[in-house]
Order: structure tokens, then sequence, then C-alpha cells
């Protein structure tokens, strides 16, 4: 299955871990599908879009109305159409002529070409109303596009150093066994010494919100507390909170390097929260814009 | 009497081992320190914890020592009497005591139930570590951001489109449909920019002349004899032949519904703020330039020479000598409707 998203990869439970070596090996194959064929085809249209609309004039003025602009418009809704269909088609793949490779690479090159198509389509009167609302979300769902490609060819690597050779789970599984290490020498500790301590355990590595995921920022990270809280202790055993200090800079260290590999994913995911919701609200801009024009005639 | 102290453990292969260890004396300690008599080996518990004692054998006093209580049945206590026949579940930090009587003795069970911390809890790989654990599913907001963009511009303007049918004039304030204005209306027009309907009065349908005669009462008569009274048949006659994109468009406009040769087709609206585009020349140029042969070729009487270009490919202006406007002679573009007035 030499596929190429790094999304379809990290969804599957049981093959999460294996498949996310595959995606760092094949996260350019789509771009480059069939010698960019799908890249010229789009190219093309959009010069030829180009070039005829400087040579046909349509009177009194260009807009999505004269003959031209019904042309556009009629393409750029069926291109609309059919990329969102990517969604659907994603989830039933076959090994066919139309490989999930061709199928994005082709969704790429011509979901760029809406730029061309949707824009020259308006014949540049743009305004405050359904039909610039519809052309908005459309250049979103395509910059969020843009972005999405981006990441998934420069992100993966980074997720790679990130890992060094650790799979997700093991990075999980480190800080179970300071946690659990940390139990143990932490017993005899005194109350207020445990109570930081105990803090640090209670706190779910997978805590915090869109913000800490995309930032990487954890500024109430009860860990980091402890560390404080225990560096400034005095009296007690102190042979024993040297020992817990110890095990909570080891853990802070795996902390930080499963919250940074949090972060990379986030970031390769977080375009698709903007694709996909906007992708519906285009398609109901696009009904509206249609509709509306035909009812006001 | 005595305190019997229950563990259970369980093996690898998820058989249960109860041992069973009787504990010396009427009272007995509770505590995270080696020293109690139940060692709880667990951070949420003090190392002095608790004392748990029997007067009579039956009834079990269980008194927190160190500002820490325990919790019985949802509450957290320093101090609690329980009647062993009737039992009771107490818990302290991470781990749970149940008090129970069997034949003569109390036992005491106590028992790990809270993971050890936060990170040991099982997780759904797939979801914990994707982004998906932090947001809103994207479906729930597909629909959500569908459904706004619906009711605002489609389900709402055809809303106020409605409420508005067969009302003459609209009240001030905002109307829904305005989401659907293609572009400003002209200087003239612009009083009706709140009032779709003023032009577009049923939906589906195009804009029939009859939305402009009712306010452009006779304007295009005094202005036009030929264009006001020729039939649209011959209107239509009159037009150039049509090129490729043309008949397009004529395919589409035929496919929906949009007759031929209202006045909206050369007096374009919404083109922008400002005076309405003047029909540009080329528009008379369209009918002028070769119409006669057009024209006698659909079976119209004609009495109007071909005019190519105002400039350039015009007819001579014949004079028209009228009746009723005596004093005033004036030439008379017949095509255009232009009057100038001749110096005779
Ligand atoms: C108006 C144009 C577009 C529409 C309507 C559209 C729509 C969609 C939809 C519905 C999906 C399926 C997402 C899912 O269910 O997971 C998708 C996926 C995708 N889109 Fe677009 N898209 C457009 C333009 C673009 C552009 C211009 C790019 C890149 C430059 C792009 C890149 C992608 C990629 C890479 C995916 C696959 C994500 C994955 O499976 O990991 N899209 N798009």
């Amino acid at each position: 299955m030499a596929s190429l998203f790094p999304r379809r990869l990290l969804g599957r439970r049981n093959r999460a871990t294996q498949t996310e070596r595959v995606r760092e090996r094949k996260h350019e194959g789509f771009l480059r599908y069939a010698n960019f064929r799908w890249a010229k085809i789009s190219g093309g249209l959009c010069l030829l879009v180009i070039t005829s609309y400087a040579l046909i004039d349509v009177t009194p003025r260009a807009n999505g109305g004269s003959w031209y602009g019904y042309t556009l418009g009629t393409i750029g809704a069926g291109l609309i159409l059919w990329l969102t269909a990517l969604g659907y088609r994603k989830r039933k793949m076959t090994r066919d002529a139309w490989s999930l490779k061709a199928w994005t690479s082709a969704h790429v090159y011509l979901g760029l070409s809406l730029v061309v198509i949707g824009t020259w389509h308006t014949g540049f009167q743009l305004g405050w109303n359904v039909h610039t609302l519809a052309w908005a979300l459309m250049m979103l769902v395509i910059l969020s596009g843009l972005y999405g490609v981006i990441v998934y060819a420069t992100l993966p690597a980074a997720l790679s150093n990130n890992r060094d050779e650790m799979t997700q789970m093991q990075m999980l599984e480190a800080i179970r066994a300071f946690d659990r290490q940390l139990h143990a020498a932490a017993q005899p500790l005194s109350p207020e010494d445990t109570a930081p301590v105990l803090a640090s355990l209670d706190e779910d590595p997978f805590a915090g919100g869109i913000r800490a995921r995309l930032t990487g920022r954890y500024p109430k990270d009860a860990t980091a507390a402890a560390l404080r809280a225990l560096s400034l202790a005095h009296g007690g055993n102190a042979d024993a909170r040297q020992k817990v200090i110890g095990l909570l800079s080891q853990k802070e260290a795996a902390l930080a390097r499963l919250r940074a590999h949090l972060r990379i994913r986030a970031m390769l995911e977080i375009w698709l929260y903007v694709h996909v919701p906007l992708t519906f609200a285009l398609i109901a801009a696009l009904s509206a814009h249609i509709i509306s024009v035909f009812f006001y005639w | 009497m005595s305190f019997i102290l229950r563990r259970i453990s369980t093996t690898k292969t998820g058989k249960q081992i109860v041992r069973d260890q009787p504990l010396p004396g009427a009272s007995i300690t509770l505590g995270r320190d080696g020293g109690n008599t139940i060692h709880v080996a667990d951070l949420a518990v003090n190392p002095q914890h608790a004392t748990i004692s029997s007067a009579d054998g039956r009834h079990v006093r269980v008194q927190a020592s160190e500002g820490l209580g325990f919790d019985l049945n949802g509450r957290t206590l320093d101090t609690a009497d329980i009647d062993s026949a009737a039992g009771a579940e107490l818990r302290f930090g991470g781990h749970r005591l149940t008090i129970a009587r069997e034949g003569e003795n109390i036992i005491l069970l106590v028992e790990r139930i809270d993971e050890l911390s936060q990170s040991s809890k099982d997780v759904d790989e797939a979801r914990a570590f994707s982004l998906a654990a932090v947001m809103p599913g994207r479906r729930m907001g597909a629909w959500a951001f569908a459904l706004v963009v619906l009711l605002a511009f489609l389900v709402g303007p055809i809303w106020a489109w409605h409420s508005y049918r067969g009302v003459d004039v609209r009240p001030q304030g905002y109307h829904a449909d305005k989401a659907w204005l293609s572009g400003p209306l002209s200087s003239a027009h612009a009083s009706l920019k709140n009032d779709c309907q003023a032009c577009h009065v049923d939906a589906f349908v195009a804009v029939t002349d009859k939305a402009c005669v009712g306010c452009h009462t006779g304007e295009h008569k005094a202005m036009s004899a030929s264009h006001a009274d020729a039939s649209t048949a011959m209107l239509l006659a009159a037009r150039h032949p049509p090129g490729v994109g043309e008949k397009v468009l004529a395919g589409f406009a035929k496919a929906f519904n949009k007759p031929q040769g209202r006045c909206v087709e050369c007096h374009t609206e919404h083109e922008g703020a400002g005076p309405m585009p003047p029909t540009p020349q080329k528009f008379c140029a369209d009918c002028h330039d070769g119409m006669a042969a057009r024209l006698k070729a659909a079976g119209f009487k004609v009495d109007v020479a071909d005019a190519g270009d105002f400039g350039t490919a015009h007819p001579e202006f014949r004079p028209l000598v009228r009746a009723r406007r005596a004093p005033n002679r004036r030439a008379r573009c017949p095509a255009r409707g232009h009057w100038s007035i001749m110096t005779a």
C-alpha cells in the first residue's frame, strides 16, 4: 500500500506507528505524479482562460452573466463538486488507473486552477454579497489546501527528527515509566513534598487545548511546577527528594518530546479543519449564488 | 473478634488470589509510612493517615489523623462510625477500603482503584495523538457552516421576497435579499436598492418590460417612436446574426426562461454606481449595420437606412416635419431617436 497521505496513515490505530515511516518517505509522490501531468493540464487551462478573457470582448462589461462568464462559472462549479468528491473517494481506495495518488494530484492542481477560473468568472467585480462570499470561501479553501501541501512536504522531516526512532506510543510509555518510578521514589517524602509530585502524576500528558497543541506551550505544566517546588524545599528526606528531582527532570524531557510531536502533528492536521468545513460552506454559498441568479433572473 | 486484612491480587492469567491476614489488637493504623498496620503505598495517602478501631467487635470507628480525611458515600469526612454488618466503602487517595463482616470477624479489604498516574490510563492512539482529540469534529463544523450560509443567504432572501410580494413599496430597514445584489445600481435607480422586487417581481421570471414602464411611462415613446412601437419580433429580427458566444447565451436564455428583446438587454443594470452606462454605440450598430436586408428578409416594411457607425457610416439626416409642432423644425435621426434642432 504505497500510499501518500499522512492523514490516512495516521488514522489507523494499529498501523499508525508502522506507517509513520512510510509517510516520511512518500510525501512528495502526488506532486510529481506522472511527470507533473496535472500541473500541466491545470496550467494550460489557466492560460486558456486568461488569454481568451483578454481576447473576447464581453459587452458592456465583463461579468459572470455574459456567455463567457456562464462558461467559466459552469466549469468552476463542476470542478468544486468534483474536488469535494475526493473526500468520499478517499474512503474507498482502489488500485486502478485512478489511484489515490493520481486523484490527489489532480485535486491539488485543478484546485489551484480554480483561482483563475473562479476569479476570472467574477470579471473582477467583487462586493459585499453572496456572490463574493462564494468566491472568498473558495479562495480560503484553496489557500488552506496550499498550506496543507506545503506542510506535508516540509513537516514530516521535523516529525522524524523529534521522534528519534521512537514511535509515539514509546514516547508515552517513557512517561509512564517515569511516573511509576516517581511514585515509588516519592514514598518517603513529607506530605508537603508529595503534593507537587502527585500533581505531576495526575496531569494528563495529552491535556491542553488547541492553543497548547499548536504553540507547544504549557504554562501550567505540573511537572515543571513540581521541579520548581522541590528544588526550593528544605527539611524532610533530602536524599529521597534529590532522587525525585532527577526523575522529574527526566519526565519533563520526555514530556517535551511528546509535546513537540503533538505540535507538529497539530500543524499537519489543522488545515483540514478549515479545508473541509469551509468546503461545505462554499457549496452552500455556491448554491445560494446560483439559485439567486435564477431567482432574480 | 479480630480485624482481618484482605488483599486480592490478580495473576497475569487473570486469576484472583485472596490472602487474609489477621491483625492484632482492637485498634490499627493506616498510612503511607511503612510503620502502619495497613501500609498503603499511595502518594495521595498521608504517612499516618487514619486509625481504625472497634470497641464492641462490630461497630468500627474510622478517625483521620492528619488533615486529609477520607471519602464515604461521596462526602469527605474526618470521622465515621460504621456498622460492619451493614458494610461500607471508604476512599483513601487512589485506594478503596471496604469494611465487611464475616462471622465474628471484621474484614478490611484494601485495593487500588485509580491508575497510578494519568499517563498510565489506556489511550486510543489514533485519537489521543491527533488534533481530533482537542477539536470539535470537522463534520459538525461542516454542517454548521453550511447551515448558517444557507439560512443567511438563501432562506433569508427568499423569505424577504415572499414577505413583500404584492407590496408596492418596502419599508425601510435591512432586507435579506440585499445580499443578492450583484453590483451597485445606477444613480437613477439608487433609491430602489432596498427593494429588489421593484424590478424582480416574480421568482425565476426575468425582469419584464412591465416593471420598466411601470415608472417610465411614455419616455421611450417620446424619444423613439420606432423602437417603442416596434414589435418585439421586429426588434429581434433586426439584430445582427449571432456569433458563437451569443448562440451559447441564447441557448442558456432559452433553456432558463429568459425572453429576448426586453428593455434591460440594452439598458443594463447592476453595472456600478453612477449614471447607467450608455448603451454603447456598438449596440446600435449591432442592429443597424445591415439591418434593412435582415428586416426585409423577415418580412417587415423597411424605411430606415443602414448605419454601421454614428460618425463614419451614418446616412444623412432627413428633415422631418411634424405637423403638431409646427414652430420647430427638427431633423431627426430616425434610428436612434436623437433630435437635433435644424437652423433652417
Ligand atoms: C475549491 C477548491 C477545493 C475544494 C472544494 C476542496 C475540497 C476538498 C475536500 C472535500 C477534501 C477531503 C478532505 C477530507 O475529507 O479529509 C480535500 C482534501 C484535500 N485537499 Fe482540497 N479542495 C480544494 C482545493 C484544494 C487545493 C487548491 C489544494 C492544494 C493546493 C488542496 C489540497 C488537498 C489535499 C492535499 C487534500 C487531502 C488531505 C488528506 O487526505 O490528507 N485542495 N479537499
